[in-house]
């Protein structure tokens, strides 16, 4: 190698990494472990949230048990739900649909083959008394 | 035997066994390597400390899943690759901030290294990138031949030519500069 190249050679190598590198990498590692390890409880809390419901049903209830009564204190907590049905406006109650009174009812026409017969007979009983 | 006489393959073995002192002994024994890569690749050379920084911080997690198929050093040399391109891919679209000369204006830096690390730059800077990595494996690393064509994806056929124009280059450069100095 030339001379000029190991000249070159020794500038790069004397080339040092500031004091406080070390450090700081070391810092920022740290740093770097602490955020892999942030997931962990969070992990953890979730698996044993998993398994609790999972294992819930499998949990026998004593069959001979009373059923607990709700106090009054507890009953008067709680709120009946109302349906959430909106209130009319104003024009809308006015222009309520009414339902169509019923068509009126056709006067009855008499059979009149049936009738006619029956009063011609009528007559015909008359004449003969 | 302690871990600061252990060879650098044994060493990332204890740290991926859980012995966290093995990575400050892995740091303190590569940083300055890696630091002096990042002063010659940078754009900005200024960012030379957070590169290597960031190098290690990615080895922290990397490391635990090397096979030692290679040299530890081949690895971080790879990582501190990729992040000096990523480092200067950013940076290229920003304008290029003035090298401090004096030490008042970088309380925190050599001017001297700066000093050194800026004439290598403008030597090796002038090569094709082939030729630069060549340089930067074979003679500042002192890797062997068969290293650097592994780091460098190719033949060592491949490497040893490229070393010879690279020396051929580096000479005349050298040269030119002598001339314009004087």
């Amino acid at each position: 190698m030339t001379d000029e190249l190991q000249q070159l050679k020794h500038d790069y190598r004397a080339i040092k990494a500031p004091p406080h590198l070390a450090t700081r990498i070391r810092a920022s590692v740290g740093d770097e472990r602490r955020r892999s390890a942030r997931w962990l409880p969070a992990i953890a809390a979730t698996a044993i949230a998993v398994a609790a419901v999972g294992l819930f049903p499998l949990i026998d209830q004593p069959s001979g048990a009373a059923p607990l009564k709700p106090s009054l204190s507890t009953l008067a907590t709680l709120k009946p739900e109302k349906p959430a049905v909106p209130s009319p406006s104003f024009s809308k109650v006015r222009s309520v649909s009414v339902p169509r009174m019923p068509a009126k009812p056709k006067p009855r026409k008499p059979k009149s083959n049936q009738t006619s017969e029956s009063e011609y007979l009528k007559e015909k009983d008359h004449a003969n008394v | 035997m302690t871990l600061d006489e252990q060879s650098d393959v044994e060493l990332v073995r204890q740290f991926k066994s859980g012995e966290s002192r093995a990575f400050d002994i892995i740091v303190e024994r590569f940083q300055d390597r890696i630091y002096r890569l990042a002063c010659v690749w940078l754009y900005d050379p200024q960012n030379a400390a957070d590169v290597t920084q960031e190098v290690f911080v990615r080895a922290y997690t990397g490391l635990r899943r090397f096979r030692f198929r290679s040299h530890p050093f081949t690895w971080l040399y790879r990582t501190a690759r990729n992040v000096c391109s990523e480092f200067n891919r950013a940076r290229r679209a920003e304008p290029l901030e003035q090298e401090p000369t004096d030490e008042s204006e970088s309380p925190h830096r050599d001017v001297s290294d700066f000093e050194r690390a800026r004439r290598v730059r403008e030597l090796v800077g002038k090569l094709p990138d082939r030729q630069q990595e060549v340089v930067m494996l074979r003679i500042f690393e002192d890797l062997s031949v068969k290293e650097a064509a592994r780091l460098m994806g190719c033949r060592e056929g491949t490497v040893k030519a490229l070393l010879y124009k690279a020396t051929r280059n580096l000479k005349l450069s050298v040269a030119q500069l002598g001339i314009e100095n004087d």
